[in-house]
């Protein structure tokens, strides 16, 4: 009964929970513009545009390329039995900007294509339900498969799922394990990300989900993204190991054979305390080879997604006024509450520099990223364009608690009785590189030269530096490149000097205007780590409080009958160079940039105002859609 | 070849027919080969192999139980006025329409489809233009004539995120870009001259257009499959609509 329940637990986990690209989001051109512009596809030759990949040169100041690294198709188990029957390829093509037919009968469409995608589905059972509905399989002949090949509503999925965890929890669990099943579909998941990646255009990458969990849905879950054009043979995957440090190990010995990788742990904050604790997966204490081996195999993590922000919560902030952001309170896939110490990013971030400053090692040394988490195929990010994350289950509001139901249910609720209503139409990542190639976009995931967003467009640049240019200069970028370091990286403090940091940020065309740019800082001093939010640029002629740290109000507002926005407030752009007016150059301290916009509906309200009923009360009716860069480190002279 | 409708008619009359036959009266549950028979296909269609005699024994004890309970909810009239009922035969109704067998189009047929939608087929008309950016409405009226003046344009504005030239976009694209808004000007651009200021979600700009690029249709060859997929979609709601108006004229509409 006892094991019976771990692994059902462990096995729903990420369940539930769990263009025609657009060349532009090209950077400040200057003169790169006309390099780049002889490499773009001429309309007159759409005919050629399959005849050669070739990349094109690149722009040294660099642009921004925003995608989703966390995608999931039919090959994942929860996704097919849910009703997601979308291929790698459809993902992929989805992301281009093509339209896609959800299993509850509309169509799905980007309303700007993404630069990146990366299909990751859950590597163990990959594709082993699709195969028990396939009655060319010969996993369709178990007892089990009965009913998979005519899976009808949601209700009748939810049972047939049941079914199969209590299968998998059996001893005859081993019917299911049929590596040709997994090799099929891993290969298509290779080759479907070859087909579509096409240098200068559109990148893709080979990727898949580790997905363990503990016990009580504590969850450890992380992408695993291939630099290159072909993987190892299987993914190591849950059924290997639930440590995550044999993942690294095998990330490792795969490094030596030529396949380079990197693992962006996700969902943090369902973790109940477990992804970023401080102590080994087996509760021993943390070392530096632990440390290495960390930041070797996870420069990054993701900071926001469809089920929740990882940023920090309020418990764990209770300074910072903007903390409470798209909180999802529960441990993944279950309505356990998870304990936010040890399950946000901030905090790690922080525990990060005392275990520097106290051992010399720092396992969470990370840059952020945000994505979708997405179970159909399709990001869904946009508050207003937003069908929620798996299949048939919530993709109407009624079902994800958005809309009461026709009448209170048994238990007296006007709401579904779910956790969706806690996810987020979110996130995407951003990041700066010459090229939107892969080898480019890795190299950046690499150096964490990275942002993450909730699902806007916001583009932030972050550098750090001695000498930093002037922010009119007219070669600033460049200048600030040569003479600074940017968001991911270390700076080492200089006796008598301060260092200055360039925070400069542009909108989301489509979106509210940006009200505010701030700087998150965190330090230890005397052995006590402490955080502190800087806003350092205000918009609509704001001016700084010197004592308070905090922009005036711009007054900017939301509709909530119209959901229309204030247009003639907030800022096109953000840029200054900013001093830290506490800086002190014997202290180890870490800064990182947030961007936030004006106001904008949540897609709970939009829910509501279509369906012609009062939003939800015990949610939040708008929210302000915001941007997180990678720290830079400052360390202390020698 | 009659019209689809015809033998569609004729299909469903013959359904009926042998619907009335099998019938015997309401109140026997005949349990025969044909009801075995089928049961026995639906279960190997699930499960790869025939029922065994158990299986099957089992399988016509729910049959039973079903067709029972069936036969005392149509007798106490509940399917009478039951939305979910009621829009389940309607789609019944239309998914039989739909799929009454159609000929697949010839390569004629195809090219037809094909040129008489071409605008469908074609890339978007693409703009090629330079832009110079203000944040304000004032500085940028008071810079026009530099602007316009044109030698050193790219230092006449303010610096920002943008790009001072773009290649080929796609009123989309330049939404994208620029804001939906912006998007609508494109088309008073003008070629090799500043034109301006418009305003986007940034601010104002002068845009000097270099080039327009006509809308290109994409060879038939290079996209017969999606041609063939939105002939075939529209062959389906042509008959439908056929069909529709089939059954109204039989019908009388009286409006009170």
């Amino acid at each position: 009964m006892k094991l019976h329940h771990v692994v059902g637990c462990l096995l729903v986990f990420g369940l539930l929970q769990a263009c025609e690209p657009e060349a532009g989001s090209e950077g400040p051109d200057k003169s790169t513009s006309e390099v780049m512009a002889t490499n773009e596809m001429s309309p007159n030759t759409v005919s050629d545009a399959m005849s050669e990949k070739i990349a094109p040169a690149g722009n040294p100041d660099k642009n921004a390329y925003f995608g989703d690294l966390h995608v999931h198709t039919m090959y994942s188990f929860d996704a097919f039995i849910f009703g997601t029957t979308a291929s790698p390829d459809e993902a992929y093509e989805f992301a281009k900007g093509a339209p896609l037919r959800h299993p509850g009968g509309f169509d799905m469409q980007l309303k700007v294509p993404l630069d990146f995608y990366g299909v990751s589905d859950h590597g163990f059972y990959l594709g082993a339900l699709k195969a028990m509905a396939d009655p060319e399989s010969k996993l369709s002949k178990l007892e089990v498969a009965k009913g998979m090949s005519e899976l009808g509503d949601a209700d009748s999925r939810k049972a047939q799922f049941g079914k199969i965890l209590n299968f998998i929890t059996s001893d005859q669990r081993d019917d299911l394990l049929d590596p040709r099943v997994f090799k099929d579909a891993w290969d298509d998941i290779i080759a479907a990300a070859n087909r579509h990646n096409d240098p200068g255009k559109f990148t893709t990458f080979i990727a898949y989900e580790f997905t363990s969990s503990l016990a009580q849905f504590e969850n450890l879950h992380r992408n695993v993204i291939f630099k290159g054009d072909s993987a190892p043979e299987l993914p190591f995957t849950r059924l290997d190991s639930l440590n995550p440090e044999d993942l690294w190990q095998w990330m490792d010995e795969e490094r030596e054979l030529g396949f380079e990788s990197l693992a962006i742990p996700h969902n943090s904050n369902g973790s109940n305390g477990e992804m970023l604790k401080l102590a080994t997966f087996n509760n021993n204490p943390l070392s530096r080879q632990y440390a290495e081996t960390r930041m070797r195999n996870e420069p990054l993590i993701e900071i926001s997604q469809v089920k929740g922000t990882s940023d920090t919560h309020p418990a764990l902030s209770p300074n910072d006024e903007w903390a409470n952001f798209e909180i999802m309170p529960y441990r993944i896939a279950s309505k356990l509450p998870s304990k936010p110490e040890g399950s946000y990013v901030r905090e790690a971030l922080k525990n990060g520099l005392e275990l520097q400053e106290k051992k010399g090692f720092n396992p969470f040394k990370f840059g952020v990223v945000g994505s979708s988490d997405t179970h159909n195929a399709t990001w869904s990010g946009d508050e207003d364009n937003y069908w929620s994350k798996v299949g048939l289950t919530d993709d109407d509001p009624v079902e994800r608690g958005s809309v009461p139901m026709a009448e209170p249910d048994g238990k007296g609720n006007a709401y579904a009785d779910t956790y969706y209503q806690t996810w987020s139409a979110a996130g995407l990542a951003g990041v700066w590189a010459e090229r939107n190639t892969r080898d480019d976009i890795y190299s950046a995931l690499r150096n964490k030269e990275t942002f993450g967003t909730s699902g806007t467009r916001i583009k932030v640049r972050f550098f750090a530096g001695h000498e930093l240019p002037r922010s009119d200069d007219p070669e600033l970028i460049a200048r600030a490149y040569e003479s600074g370091v940017p968001m991911g990286s270390d700076l080492i403090a200089e006796s008598g000097k301060t260092p200055a940091f360039l925070i400069w940020a542009s909108r989301d065309a489509n979106s509210a205007g940006l009200q505010r740019a701030q700087i998150i800082k965190a330090s230890i001093s005397n052995g006590k780590t402490t955080e502190k939010v800087f806003d350092v640029a205000c918009s609509d002629g704001g001016i700084v409080d010197a004592r308070s740290h905090r922009c005036p109000d711009n007054g900017a507002t939301v509709n909530l009958e119209t959901c229309a926005y204030s247009q003639d407030l907030g800022a096109a752009e953000l840029k200054t160079l900013w001093k830290d007016p506490e800086y002190n150059p014997t202290e180890r301290a870490m800064y990182y940039v947030r961007v936030l916009e004006n106001p904008t509906c949540r897609w709970s309200t939009w829910d509501a105002i279509r369906a012609g009923v009062t939003p939800r009360q015990d949610l939040p009716a708008t929210l302000q859609e915001r941007a997180w860069t990678s720290p830079i480190w400052v360390e202390p002279a020698a | 070849m009659k019209e689809p409708v015809f033998w569609f008619l004729l299909i469903g009359a013959v359904l009926f027919g042998a619907d009335q036959y099998f019938t015997i009266e309401s109140e026997s549950v005949v349990v025969d080969d044909g009801v075995r028979a089928r049961l026995n296909s639906l279960w190997q269609a699930q499960m790869g192999n025939p029922a065994t005699p158990e299986q099957l024994e089992s399988l016509v004890e729910n049959w039973i139980r079903e067709e029972v309970m069936f036969r005392e909810a149509l007798r106490l009239n509940l399917d009478r006025d039951d939305t979910i009922i009621r829009r389940r035969l309607v789609q019944k109704l239309r998914f039989l329409a739909e799929d009454v067998a159609v000929n697949p189009p010839g390569p004629a047929d195809l090219k037809a489809f094909y040129e008489k939608h071409i605008s469908q087929y074609s890339e978007p008309r693409r703009y090629s233009f330079s832009q110079v950016f203000f944040s304000n409405l004032a500085s940028a009226e008071q810079k026009t004539p530099m602007v316009l003046a044109g030698d050193d344009w790219k230092s006449v504005g303010e610096t920002s995120m943008l790009n001072h030239q773009y290649i080929a976009k796609s009123e989309r694209e330049i939404g994208n870009i620029f804001g939906s808004r912006f998007a609508t000007y494109a088309n008073n651009f003008e070629l090799d001259k500043w034109a301006g200021p418009f305003k986007s979600s940034f601010g104002y700009h002068y845009i000097r257009l270099e080039r327009v690029d006509e809308p290109v249709a994409l060879p038939l060859a290079s996209i017969e499959m999606k041609v063939l997929a939105d002939f075939q979609e529209e062959q389906k709601r042509v008959m439908l609509d056929k069909y529709f108006e089939s059954l109204l004229e039989r019908t009388r509409l009286v409006y009170r």
